[in-house]
């Protein structure tokens, strides 16, 4: 560490010059241009897998095991990423993965936005005991890790894509009741919301025709960066066994069964979790540059 | 002029502080009652605890007779009860179904594991993070704060058990540096602490980042600055006490988090932690450890939360307000 | 506290309405709004912001009465209990014969097509979202007062009566300037045909240059309309334009009402007198008005412990023993002149 008896123009010196802005602006839109490539590709791979698969994920062949990828000695180009303890190839199960990932990720957030953003909506628009209520429940779910709350929710139900979703949504709500409902609270104040009870429209159609409709940029970004940690969440599950189970391609799972064999056969392990990563980075880049276009246009208007 | 007549006198900052801490207490505890509520009849919506405790060729007479002789045949509600008297009481939290001792010996027995991984990672993100964060702050757009941000950026998309793993196979297995599994060793802590601490690193420096970011734009820094007053030295204790009040707020809700990661990295380096007796008990259906585990972690959860924010409104009496 | 009745207009035939009135279309007497202050764990409420404390007044059909008074003094309050957008605490708000501070939500509606309010703020009165056609025609959709394919002609309509051009109704209220916004607001207030129009600080929010044309605007829209207006004002010069009588507010009380020229050329409240002295006039003609510029010491005093007696006691310069004693009354001093002082029509210097 330097000497900290510097004189102050140390501190000063970096402000960002107009350059070091117009940098950073494309910086962040080349992240975001990064990051919706990358999930172009996911969408892309999850809708015509069967065609770009060379295989069938399930189709077993013991006599196939545990080969090599391809870029390495005694890989072959038939399979090439290697094959696991069953003979599946590996780069077919990691592509049809990604349905289920996106599946299940889109899935459980339509859940919670539904859940969340009503909640959120009546609880800022109302207040009062309401909000009281609906604020405890928020703030006990959100200090609980979210493990521990879905390994016992699907302790209880069972382990299946249905009930993961479910387990998902349940847990994932409260993020966005938190956020609609301190957008609403600002909303519920300003002249137009006045304006339209002024003339006499109904509570509901004020909660969707006026207030919704301003809250929908901070939803949106919300919503891409809550897909992202469900998709790793899943995934988070099936590797403990607690979610997806195999034969289905999840990625998790993939992760879980490679697990096993990570002293010698690395690859099982690794190239399933970096689709994981690839996914959440390109989710999470378009997140935040998405963010940063919705920004200002908030405070613009 | 005439003197208004009337006056309240404004409450004063203790009275606030103690309502504060009143309030905040009380949510805690309503916070334990509702999980401790839904833990326990989550038990009850699946599974009947009699046909697990059975063996499978127990007559339906025989089920009934067991049912009676456990109390496990009057109203869930009587049961609840039953439940919250023991644990409060006597810390009874059943006996495990599967390995037939109590469940809060087990729990006893694992505790210490989990709270050595969990402070270790603790310690280890707060020395990196603050530091990091801070100079990030100081010297922006240097290529300290560009490669942090990078990394944060990165750290926030990796998946847990997946850095774990690669870690495993890199230094483990290519390397042979560190051990990968069991804990007897300090170098058997070493990968499984940082993997516990990639889990809230990202966060942690962006935070300590933009606080100080927040408090160095502050006018009365910038006007104290141009009169070229203030060095170095205090500034950094100024901006850093204020920089460091979300970063107590939020290390309060990451003990919560801690634990949840430890769960995932116990499974991963098979560490003997409560992390790894849940996912067991879970998988096994032991509903009595499972139920134990969760209310030892809400009650950390819980607690955790409890000190940061007490110490926030401490450190800033503008939180106390609201 | 004491009616009003406006001498000077001869009530229109009224509304055969059930309650016996005066032909007044609104009469609000003794209204109080006081906002509880909560503290403490359970939320008890430990005192009250007395924002209105009873104040009653009367408008005609086609009469324009103008509420003035510093930022604080509790009109914006009045305006929004009048549309029930606040509970009133007290007293009561009868409209074309009927006591609206009674009704329930559902019975409400009816009235709220004919009492309709424009808002302060161009910049957050407009919903960002909606298009212009939308902001306007929303309630002549919702509340069926157009059929389902005029609605847009009527919206044409509309925009053309405020001057604004009729093919920006599909634009975005961010694409227009403060004073076009207003002039939506007055517009969208018109869609429902109402009989009041309260304006809570018009043009508070515009420009100097764009305050003139937004009041003129309200002016010649009355006519054509019947309509009657509140302007809510903090500045005397915007309401003297176009108000009949004006009504002086401090503290959550009325302390003079009289006619637009009797306030201007015979103010009996110092209160009044201070707000006179401090409007700009220019040089030529304006020689009966200019007076030395009275100041008043001290703060505004705070709604939540009002002073005692006379509210205005502790800025007064006239001020006396007995007014930190007695509240005065509003009284009639002289025909349609209401004064709430113990100087009663006293001593002018």
């Amino acid at each position: 560490m330097s000497d900290f008896t510097a004189p102050y123009s140390e501190i000063e010196e970096r402000a960002p010059s107009t350059l070091n802005r117009v940098l950073k602006k494309m910086w962040h839109l080349r992240m975001g241009v990064l990051g919706g490539f990358l999930i172009l590709c996911l969408i892309l791979i999850a809708l015509f897998c069967p065609y770009l698969a060379p295989h069938d994920p399930y189709k077993q062949d013991i006599t196939q095991r545990l080969l090599k990828p391809a870029f390495m000695e005694g890989g072959r180009a038939q399979y090439p990423l290697g094959t696991d303890h069953l003979g599946r190839d590996l780069l077919s199960r990691i592509m049809y993965g990604t349905r289920v990932s996106l599946v299940v990720g889109l899935a459980a957030v339509i859940l919670m936005l539904v859940v969340g953003v009503s909640l959120g909506l009546i609880s800022g628009y109302l207040g009062g005991k309401v909000d009281a209520i609906i604020s405890f429940l928020v703030n006990s779910m959100m200090g609980f890790p979210f493990i521990l709350f879905a390994m016992s929710l699907v302790a209880v139900l069972g382990a299946s894509l249905q009930n993961i979703i479910i387990a998902l949504g349940v847990t994932g709500w409260p993020v966005f009741t938190r956020v609609v409902r301190i957008e609403t609270m600002k909303l519920r104040e300003r002249e137009f919301v006045l304006a339209a009870k002024s003339l006499a429209f109904s509570t509901r159609r004020i909660l969707v025709h006026h207030i919704l409709p301003n809250l929908l940029p901070a939803i949106l970004v919300l919503a891409t960066v809550e897909v992202a940690r469900a998709i790793i969440r899943e995934s988070l599950l099936s590797f403990l066994g607690l979610g997806i189970q195999p034969p289905t391609p999840s990625w998790g799972v993939m992760l879980a069964e490679g697990r096993n064999y990570m002293l010698l056969q690395w690859w099982l392990a690794a190239f399933p979790g970096l689709a994981i990563f690839l996914s959440a980075l390109g989710i999470n880049l378009l997140g935040d540059a998405l963010r940063d276009l919705v920004d200002p246009y908030l405070r613009k208007s | 002029m005439v003197p208004e007549a009337g006056f309240k006198p404004a409450p004063t900052a203790e009275y606030r502080m103690r309502t504060f801490i009143i309030k905040q207490l009380l949510q805690a505890v309503g916070v334990c009652v509702v999980i401790s509520m839904i833990s326990f009849f989550l038990l009850f919506l699946n599974t009947d605890p009699a046909l697990l405790l059975l063996p499978p060729e127990a007559e339906v007479q025989d089920i009934a007779k067991f049912k009676q002789q456990m109390g496990l045949d009057r109203p869930v509600l009587v049961q609840y009860l039953d439940f919250v008297r023991k644990v409060v009481v006597h810390g009874d939290f059943g006996a495990s179904f599967v390995a037939k001792v109590p469940a809060a010996k087990l729990v006893q027995e694992r505790l210490p594991a989990t709270l050595k991984l969990a402070v270790a990672a603790f310690i280890l993100v707060n020395l990196v993070a603050l530091p990091v964060g801070i100079i990030s702050a100081i010297r922006r757009y240097s290529l300290l704060d560009n490669v942090a941000t990078f990394t944060a950026l990165v750290g926030q998309a990796m998946p847990l058990y997946w850095f774990g793993i690669m870690l495993i196979i890199i230094f483990g297995v290519w390397l042979r540096w560190l051990p990968i599994s069991g804990s007897d060793t300090l170098a058997h802590l070493v990968l499984p602490t940082i993997t516990l601490a990639s889990w809230i690193l990202p966060i942690n420096m962006r935070l300590v980042r933009s606080g100080m970011l927040d408090v160095l734009n502050q006018d009365y820094i910038r006007t104290a600055r141009a009169k070229g007053l203030i060095e170095r030295k205090v500034l950094i204790k100024h901006a850093f006490k204020n920089a460091a009040i979300p970063v107590v707020t939020i290390s309060g809700m990451q003990l919560g988090v801690l634990l949840g990661g430890a769960v995932v990295t116990e499974t991963v380096f098979a560490w003997p932690g409560l992390g790894r007796l849940a996912v067991d008990s879970i998988r096994m259906g032991d509903y009595p450890v499972v139920q134990a585990i969760v209310v030892v972690f809400a009650l950390f959860v819980v607690i955790g939360n409890l000190a940061a924010d007490i110490l926030a409104a401490f450190i800033d009496p503008r939180i106390r307000l609201e | 506290m004491e009616d009003q009745t406006s001498p000077l207009k001869t009530p229109a035939a009224s509304n055969p309405a059930s309650a016996p009135d005066d032909g007044s279309l609104l009469k609000v007497q003794g209204l109080k709004k006081h906002f509880p202050i909560r503290k403490g764990l359970l939320g008890r409420t430990v005192a009250y912001v007395y924002a209105v404390d009873g104040v009653s007044f009367t408008i005609c059909k086609g009469e324009t009465l103008g509420l003035v008074g510093e930022s604080g003094c509790g009109k914006s309050t009045i305006g929004r209990c009048l549309l029930r957008l606040y509970e009133p605490t007290a007293g009561q708000i009868i409209f074309q014969g009927t006591d609206i501070s009674l009704l329930q939500a559902r019975e409400m509606i009816q009235f709220h097509t004919r009492m309709q309010m424009i808002f302060q703020d161009p910049y957050s009165s407009l919903n960002p979202r909606l298009r212009v056609r939308e902001i306007i025609g929303e309630a002549l959709r919702v509340h069926g007062l157009s059929k389902e394919k005029d609605w847009q002609d009527r919206v044409r309509e509309l925009l053309a009566e405020v001057g604004l051009q009729p093919d920006h109704m599909a634009r975005y209220p961010h694409e227009f300037s403060g004073g076009q916004r207003q002039r939506i607001g007055v517009a969208r207030a018109l869609a429902m045909n109402p009989d009041l129009i309260v304006a809570d600080e018009p043009v508070s929010a515009l420009d100097v240059s764009i305050q003139a044309q937004v009041i003129n605007l309200l002016d010649s829209l009355k006519e054509k309309h019947g309509l009657s207006y509140l302007v809510i004002a903090h500045d005397l010069a915007v309401v003297e334009h176009i108000s009949d009588r004006i009504a002086v507010m401090y503290l959550g009380k009325l302390v003079e009402t009289a006619t637009d020229r009797d306030l201007y050329l015979n103010p009996k409240h110092p209160y009044t007198e201070a707000l006179l002295s401090a409007v700009p006039i220019p040089a030529p003609g304006g020689r009966q008005r200019r007076k030395a510029r009275k100041l008043i010491r001290g703060d505004v005093a705070s709604p939540i412990n009002p002073p005692t007696g006379c509210r205005f006691h502790t800025r007064c310069p006239k001020v006396r023993e007995d007014c930190k004693e007695i509240e005065p009354p509003l009284v009639m001093v002289e025909p349609d002149h209401w004064v709430a002082c113990l100087h009663d029509g006293g001593s002018r210097p």
